[in-house]
C-alpha cells in the first residue's frame, strides 16, 4: 500500500468516464511494472533514441510504437481504466482501431495469463484514448495490459477506484527477455488485438518476458541495429528478418552479417532463424520467396558447419500449411489471429523440443 | 464468349481507377453466378423483404448486409475491379473496414477456392466502393469474390479488361445450400475479411453452397422467421441461434419451437445444433450460458427420444479447445480468425463424421 503514498494526488487527468471514485495513477509509478519498453518524458519507446536515429527514419518514427509493451500490476479495484495520448491516425483499411491503437487485458490465474476483455477504443480519430473495463467485484486481480501495436503511447495512466490498492504484480518465470527482430509481422500486423501478436503466444506459454523489435517495413539489418541487438541481455534471439530487405542481394549482404555480429558478442545464446511466412501467388513471388529462404538457410547451415550448436531454423513456408494456407493472412502477407497462432506454435515447438528455456 | 454480347457497351461507370481499358459489367448479367443472396432493383439482400419486415426492424435493416454473398465467374482479364454503391462506413473499433465492408477474392484451383487478395477499402469509405485486384498475366482464372459481411451492396459492377472475356465459373459440387441461422457471430463479426467467416471454411472444405442468416443482435426466432426457414430448400440446417435471445427463458420458449416447425416441413434434413463457444464469463454470464446450453441439449434429447435420426449437437464448450482457447475472440464474445477457424473445423468434423454431405 505504501506505493500509493508516493502518488501525487493533485495530479488531475481530464476524464470522460462517469465514475465518482476514479483515481488515475501514472504508469511510471513503482507500483507498476512496464515490460518491453523504455520511457523518456512519459513517452514509451523500444530502442534508445540515439540508436534509432542511426538506423533509419522508419525505425526512428516507429520506435515510439509500443508493440510488445506490457504493464503488470495487482489491484482490488472493481474497474480498471486506461488513459493515454496517441496519434489520431489510428486505423488502416485492414487493421481495426483495436488492432492498431488499442489495448487488451489478461488476468493472471494460477500463473497462466487468460484473456479477459479488450479496452475497445474510439471510432473517431482523437489524440486521447480512454476506456474502462469493469469487473463484477472487488476481488484481488493480477492484471496484464498490452499496449498499442501500431501507435504511440504517451502519458499512460491507469485508473482505479480511489479506495482500491495497486501493487506490483507477479514477475515472469523468465524475466530475461526473448528478443524478436523482424518486419511488420513481428511488429504485430494484422493481429485483431495486441495480445494476439505471435510473441505473446510464446510469452504466455512459457511465462517469459520478451522485447518486440519489429519495425514495419524498416528492418533491414543495418549495422547499428546489429550492434545494438548483440548488446542486449536475452534468453533467446528470434531472427525473423526477411521481408524488409529491399532485394535478395540486400538480404544476402546483411542476414549473415547480422547473425555473425550477434555471435561475436553472444556465442551461446540460442538463435532461432525464421524465413517468411508469405503465401506467394505469382511465379515471380514464388521465386523471390524461395531465393530469400535459400539465403536465410545459408546463414543457418554455415553456422552449423562451423559447429554452432545453438542455432535453429524454422521454415516459414511450412507454418500455414496445415491450417488453411493463405486463410492465415489478411492480405496474403500479414497474418491474422489464426496465422499468428500458427507462428506462435511453430516457435513454441522449437523452444520446447530443444529445451531453450 | 457469347455472353459478352449481352453487355450494354454504352453504359458508362464513373471510375477513378487508372486503367484505360476497363469494361464494367453488371453483376446481374448471366455470365455471373451470385450465391447466398437475392437482388431487388439492384439491391442485394438475404431474405424476402416481407419476411424481414414481419420479423423485426433490425432484421429489415441487416437483411441488406450481404454476409455470405458470393459472385463467381471465369475471366482472362489481367485485373478485376469491384464497383458498388454502399453505405459509407468507418471502422468499428474492433472490426476493420475490410472486415466490415471489404470484398475478398479467391481463385478456384482444382476445385478448392484459394485466397488470393482482398479488395481493401480506404479507412473511411464513401458511397462508391471501388477497388482493384491485379494478376500477373492473362491466364483464365476461376474467380470467387465474397461480398461485405457488415454493409450493403447496391448496383454491383465487375470491371475487367475490354479485350477479356467473362463467362460462368465452375459450380459447387453441392448446389443445395447449408443454411445457417444465428447471431452476429454467424453474420461474421469479427472476421478480418469475409472469406474467413466460419461458414466459408465449411463451404470451401466441402465445395458447397450456403446461405448466411446471421443477423447481428437480432436473431430471436420470431414467428415470421420460424415460418420462413423451413421453406428453404437446403442440405443441412445449422441452428446457431442462442446469443441473441434476450433471456434464457425466452430462449427456452423459442428454441424447440423453431426446431419443431422446421421438422414439420422437413422431416429428414440434418439439423446441427451448436451452443455458444466458450469465452471468459463472469459468474452470472456462466450461469445464463449453462441454462441456454441445457435448453439446446433438451431440444436435442427430445428429438432423439422421438426417434429423430438426423439431429446433431455441437458443444460450443469444446470448440476453442482445438486451438488458442481464450485467444480465439476479439472481445470475449466475437471470434477472430483463429476462433472462426476453430468453429469451422468443429463443424466440418460433425458433417464429415456423420456423412451429412
Amino acid at each position: 500500500m505504501d506505493e500509493l503514498l508516493k502518488i501525487d494526488k493533485n495530479f488531475k487527468i481530464e476524464t470522460t468516464i462517469d465514475k465518482a471514485d476514479l483515481k488515475y495513477i501514472p504508469s511510471t509509478e513503482p507500483c507498476f511494472d512496464v515490460y518491453g519498453l523504455m520511457c523518456t518524458d512519459g513517452r514509451y519507446h523500444r530502442l534508445p533514441p540515439e540508436i534509432a536515429e542511426k538506423v533509419n527514419d522508419g525505425v526512428k518514427g516507429m520506435n515510439y510504437n509500443t508493440a510488445g509493451g506490457r504493464i503488470r500490476f495487482k489491484t482490488n479495484s472493481k474497474y480498471v481504466a486506461v488513459h493515454y495520448n496517441l496519434n489520431a491516425d489510428h486505423a488502416n483499411g485492414h487493421i481495426s482501431a483495436l488492432g492498431r491503437s488499442g489495448t487488451d487485458m489478461y488476468l493472471v490465474e494460477d500463473g497462466k495469463q487468460v484473456f479477459y476483455r479488450s479496452f475497445v477504443p474510439f471510432h473517431k480519430p482523437s489524440d486521447t484514448s480512454e476506456q474502462i473495463i469493469e469487473f463484477t467485484n472487488n476481488a484481488d486481480r493480477e492484471i496484464v495490459i498490452h499496449l498499442p501495436l501500431y501507435n504511440c503511447c504517451k502519458n499512460l495512466h491507469i485508473g482505479v477506484q480511489e479506495s482500491a490498492y495497486v501493487v506490483n504484480g507477479s514477475k515472469y518465470k523468465y524475466e530475461k527477455p526473448i528478443v524478436f527482430y523482424g518486419s511488420s509481422i513481428t511488429h504485430g500486423a494484422c493481429a485483431s488485438r495486441p495480445g494476439n501478436a505471435y510473441e505473446n503466444h510464446i510469452s504466455r506459454y512459457f511465462d517469459t518476458n520478451f522485447i518486440n523489435l519489429g519495425f514495419s517495413g524498416s528492418c533491414r539489418g543495418e549495422q547499428p541495429m546489429c550492434d545494438y541487438l548483440a548488446s542486449l541481455d536475452m534468453s533467446i534471439f528470434v531472427l525473423d528478418y526477411d521481408h524488409n530487405a529491399p532485394s535478395t542481394e540486400h538480404l544476402e549482404n546483411t542476414h549473415e552479417n547480422l547473425f555473425r555480429t550477434f555471435r561475436e558478442k553472444q556465442p551461446d545464446t540460442p538463435v532461432i532463424i525464421m524465413s517468411m511466412t508469405d503465401v506467394p501467388r505469382s511465379d515471380e513471388a514464388v521465386r523471390n520467396t524461395l531465393k530469400r529462404r535459400e539465403i536465410i538457410m545459408k546463414t543457418y547451415s554455415n553456422a552449423i558447419a562451423k559447429g554452432d550448436k545453438n542455432v535453429y531454423f524454422i521454415d516459414g513456408q511450412e507454418i500455414f500449411k496445415t491450417t488453411g494456407g493463405a486463410d492465415c493472412t489478411v492480405d496474403g502477407c500479414h497474418p491474422n489471429d489464426l496465422g499468428f497462432w500458427c507462428m506462435g506454435q511453430a516457435v513454441i515447438r522449437v523452444i520446447e523440443e530443444n529445451k531453450l528455456l | 464468349m457469347s455472353d459478352i454480347t449481352k453487355i450494354d457497351k454504352n453504359f458508362k461507370i464513373e471510375t477513378k481507377i487508372q486503367k484505360d481499358d476497363i469494361k464494367f459489367i453488371s453483376a446481374l448479367e448471366n455470365c455471373f453466378d451470385i450465391y447466398g443472396l437475392m437482388c431487388t432493383d439492384g439491391v442485394f439482400h438475404r431474405i424476402p423483404y416481407d419476411v424481414a419486415k414481419n420479423t423485426s426492424t433490425a432484421v429489415t435493416i441487416l437483411n441488406e448486409n450481404t454476409a455470405g454473398g458470393r459472385i463467381r465467374f471465369k475471366t482472362n482479364s489481367k485485373y478485376v475491379i469491384v464497383h458498388s454503391q454502399t453505405d459509407p462506413v468507418q471502422t468499428n473499433s474492433h472490426i476493420s473496414v475490410l472486415g466490415k465492408t471489404g470484398f475478398d477474392l479467391y481463385l478456384i484451383e482444382n476445385g478448392t477456392p484459394v485466397y488470393f487478395k482482398s479488395f481493401i477499402p480506404p479507412f473511411e469509405t464513401e458511397e462508391t466502393f471501388e477497388q482493384i485486384v491485379e494478376f500477373p498475366d492473362n491466364c483464365e482464372r476461376d474467380i470467387l469474390i465474397h461480398f461485405p459481411l457488415y454493409n450493403t451492396c447496391k448496383n454491383l459492377y465487375i470491371g475487367v479488361q475490354q479485350t477479356s472475356y467473362v463467362k460462368n465459373g465452375s459450380e459447387y459440387k453441392h448446389k443445395k445450400p447449408i443454411v445457417f441461422y444465428g447471431s452476429s457471430i454467424t453474420q461474421g463479426g469479427c472476421a478480418s475479411r469475409p472469406g474467413n467467416n466460419y461458414l466459408n471454411h465449411i463451404s470451401r472444405y466441402f465445395d458447397t453452397d450456403f446461405i448466411n442468416l446471421g443477423f447481428s443482435g437480432a436473431c430471436k426466432a420470431e414467428q415470421a422467421m420460424q415460418e420462413y426457414i423451413p421453406t428453404i430448400d437446403m442440405s443441412i440446417f445449422v441452428y446457431d441461434y442462442e446469443y441473441n435471445a434476450p433471456t434464457p427463458e425466452y430462449f427456452a420458449e423459442t428454441h424447440e419451437q423453431l426446431f419443431k416447425k422446421f421438422r414439420e416441413k422437413q422431416p429428414f434434413t440434418p439439423v446441427i445444433f451448436k451452443s455458444n463457444a466458450e469465452r471468459n464469463y463472469t459468474l452470472q454470464e456462466l450461469e445464463a450460458m449453462y441454462k441456454r446450453r441445457k435448453t439446446i441439449i433438451t431440444t436435442y434429447n427430445n428429438a432423439i427420444a422421438d426417434g429423430d435420426k438426423n439431429v446433431y449437437f455441437l458443444d460450443g464448450l469444446d470448440i476453442f479447445r482445438i486451438a488458442g482457447g481464450c485467444d480465439c475472440t476479439v472481445d470475449g464474445t466475437h471470434p477472430n480468425d483463429l476462433g472462426f477457424w476453430c468453429i469451422g473445423q468443429a463443424m466440418i468434423k460433425v458433417i464429415k463424421d456423420n456423412k451429412l454431405l
